[in-house]
């Protein structure tokens, strides 16, 4: 067996993990028990990023998905719902899959057939690997030539990405978040 | 290359968003449609990271003496965060929105939730 | 460095010995795959002893602090006693309520226990002794032991049963809140240390590593962070539920929070995963706080070529699962309303100033050049720096408190008849 074929079978298992659990969440009879099913559904997708070498996407694809906003599902459906009920048959099924078995040919039809001009690049090799200041300037344009050209891991580079290109949608997104925490508090108290 | 073609990605991709959507369409109760939202996110998310992953700009470089390609952003990751940290503050308020209304209306049945209609 | 080499060569000579034993080249997939079993194996074992003993140790310790011997009958200082234990626990009846939801129910138990090993792959007891060095393995920790939370919704949803209810309630809310200050204490110690890999993290606190940065080579977090260990240690014992945060389990009040409704075989799996839970988050203090593996003192890191790194790294871990019983020894539990407010107006504002701090120093001491070869300079401002943090935040407490409890000392003024009558009235 080959790691060729091992990468292969890792994905098929994460991809058949998070595609059951999305199935799971439209097939299941209760609230709950469809929000368990997502919450399957996210750990799936983060082994995903596993396998794109995104370590970093993946860890917070758990801490945030996983461990809060399914969370803060399971709290609203514990606070909304007679604990024993059970939810109402899916209404307009018909209408729903003639929308969505087209939409689904259309986006699979353009995963197939798009030029998407792929790049056979690797991603950072390991962190401390020494590389040329020219590499160093063509990687990441923010390590200041002092360092010495020890490439930084992947988490430094985010972090440097967002704090130089992406600054002005870091602080948005920090002030969006900040209003929806706001108000989030001031609908839900009573 | 890889030894995953970028479509599978995709179809995975596909498959959640089209699952997400109908979950958004069908489900009566308004939390089974904020959890269709999210898969929908989930599934923009993974596409954003496998299309960085396979079709971003590289640069060859010398890393330990030895000659590779290496890809020059890290875009992709950053867009996913960006969605993360958005659907984090849209539960927040959705969520936040259903209690309200159950409050006041003691149910979060959507098809239920027509004072609107006069 | 000599202990160090030697144990690199040992690890490599670890995997030519597998590989020998396969019949493959060192560096082929399944011998990574071999040594990947073997360290989940050693981590399954040693952690599966050690929670058997904590257990013992939590029992014999809490008798010292109660003034009585704890277990004594079934061998020598009662040690065979956890494996009685086990053997009671393991032929108890196993019932399912009637009422609960099978899947849900049975679900909860069995994975609760998962996240409370896997954290365990980033904990690493000397040089190449870690069974993942991931460059993410603080946040890898985090993440994966708040998904414990999941499986405690489950047992309190699936058991249908107020209790059950209140109590997963409780514990997600507790867990949630104090994820918080955690995480953001830890924060500081990340900015000084430049790495999230727990390994980084151990060696910044050793000679030559990322320890430069701040000037000092051989400092433990600790010395320049009290205030953020201190936070770290008190979150953390809410995260895993323990005395006086286990309010989720509040035997007085909820009788045994979410797992009410769990026995014999199941009901162990949550004492598992909980005495897991501490062991980890024992080993994550001293990794971050106390230098893991790193001996006190140099000299100590070995004896002639045998690396003491597990040894250290055991003992500090020890060291802080007797600081957890320590706790539930001798504080009380808090309420419910007390628990949230410690966690938002205390906790969580003293762990942001702190990073400001945190960061505000590192940021000076670094960028200046007159400062960056002074490390007991720089110690020092640390040290002025949380000393003033200390005491701002203490007068603040008791000028809140002072003033929270005033309309009460006025009631009882009053009630004595020491006010005035205007004032009575008004």
């Amino acid at each position: 067996m080959s790691p060729l074929l091992l990468q292969q079978i890792a994905f098929m298992v994460l991809a058949a993990i998070s595609l059951s659990g999305a199935w799971g969440v439209i097939r299941a009879h209760s609230v709950f028990v469809s929000a368990l099913w997502l919450i399957l559904s996210f750990v799936g997708v983060a082994g995903l990023y596993v396998m794109l070498e995104a370590g970093f996407l993946a860890v917070i694809q758990v801490l945030v998905y996983v461990g809060a906003i399914s969370v803060l599902i399971l709290f609203a459906i514990m606070l909304t719902e007679d604990v024993m009920g059970q939810a109402e048959p899916a209404s307009q099924w018909p209408l729903a899959v003639l929308i969505v078995l087209p939409f689904f040919g259309m986006l699979a039809k353009a995963a197939f057939t798009a030029d998407w001009q792929l790049s056979a690049g690797s991603v950072a090799p390991p962190e401390g690997a020494s590389i040329s200041a020219e590499t160093a300037k063509l990687v990441t344009t923010a390590i200041p030539a002092e360092q010495g050209f020890r490439l930084p891991g992947q988490v430094v580079m985010l972090g440097r990405s967002l704090m130089t290109e992406h600054l002005l949608a870091f602080e948005v997104v920090a002030v969006v978040l900040l209003v929806a925490l706001v108000g989030a508090i001031v609908i839900a108290r009573d | 290359m890889p030894a995953i073609p970028v479509w599978w990605y995709l179809m995975v991709a596909t498959g959640l968003f089209s699952i997400g959507l109908y979950a958004t369409l069908t489900r009566r109760n308004a939390v089974n449609v904020l959890m269709g939202v999210e898969l929908m996110l989930n599934a923009v998310n993974l596409n954003a990271v496998a299309l960085w992953r396979y079709a971003s700009p590289t640069v060859s470089a010398t890393v330990d003496g030895q000659s590779v390609q290496l890809l020059s952003t890290l875009d992709g990751q950053v867009f996913a965060i960006f969605v993360i940290a958005l659907a984090a503050a849209e539960a927040a308020v959705g969520l936040a929105l259903i209690i309200a209304v159950y409050r006041s209306r003691r149910t979060v049945e959507l098809e239920q939730l027509d004072m609107l209609q006069g | 460095m000599i202990a160090m080499h030697f144990l690199q060569a040992s690890v490599g000579w670890i995997r030519g010995l597998i590989a020998g034993q396969l019949g493959l080249a060192a560096d082929a997939l399944w011998v990574d795959l071999a040594i990947w079993l073997i360290s989940a194996l050693v981590i399954l074992g040693v952690v599966q002893v050690g929670m058997l003993y904590a257990t013992w140790l939590e029992r014999k310790f809490l008798g010292r602090i109660q003034d009585r011997l704890g277990p004594n009958r079934v061998g020598i200082f009662g040690l065979l006693q956890p494996f009685a234990d086990m053997v009671k626990m393991l032929t108890k009846e196993d019932i399912t309520p009637a009422q609960a939801h099978r899947g849900v129910f049975n679900l909860g138990a069995i994975l609760v226990v998962p996240p409370a090993i896997v954290v365990f792959a980033v904990v690493p007891v000397g040089i190449g002794l870690i069974a993942t060095d991931l460059s993410v393995g603080f946040l890898f920790f985090i993440s994966v032991a708040s998904t414990a939370i999941i499986p405690i919704f489950m047992a309190g949803w699936g058991s249908r049963n107020k209790f059950a209810i209140i109590g997963a309630m409780r514990a997600v809310a507790q867990i949630v809140s104090y994820e918080i200050p955690q995480v953001l204490s830890v924060v500081g110690v990340l900015l000084l240390a430049g790495t999230l890999s727990t390994q980084g993290l151990t060696l910044a606190q050793g000679n030559g590593g990322a320890g430069d940065a701040i000037g000092y080579p051989g400092l433990w977090f600790v010395l320049i962070q009290p205030i953020a260990f201190v936070i770290f240690l008190l979150a953390t014992t809410a995260e895993i539920e323990r005395t006086p945060f286990d309010i989720p389990e509040a035997e007085s009040e909820i009788i045994a929070g979410y797992h009410t409704e769990y026995s014999g075989l199941k009901f162990g799996l949550f004492q598992l995963s909980q005495y897991f839970m501490t062991i980890a988050s024992a080993a994550m203090a001293s990794i971050l706080f106390f230098g893991g593996w790193l001996a006190p003192l140099p000299f100590l890191q070995r004896i002639g070529p045998l690396d003491l790194g597990w040894f250290w790294m055991g003992a500090k871990t020890i060291f802080f699962v007797l600081v957890f019983m320590w706790f539930r020894g001798t504080w009380p539990r808090l309420r419910s309303d007390q628990l949230m407010g410690f966690a938002w107006k205390v906790l969580v504002p003293l762990s942001l100033a702190n990073l400001l701090m945190t960061g505000l120093i590192g940021y000076v001491t670094q960028s200046s050049t007159n400062l960056s070869g002074q490390p007991l300079l720089i110690l020092l401002f640390f040290a002025v720096a949380n000393a003033l943090l200390l005491m701002a935040t203490l007068w603040l407490i008791g000028w809140w408190r002072k003033n929270s409890e005033r309309p009460r000392i006025r009631f009882e003024q009053a009630a004595a008849g020491e006010l005035p009558p205007a004032e009575v009235a008004a």
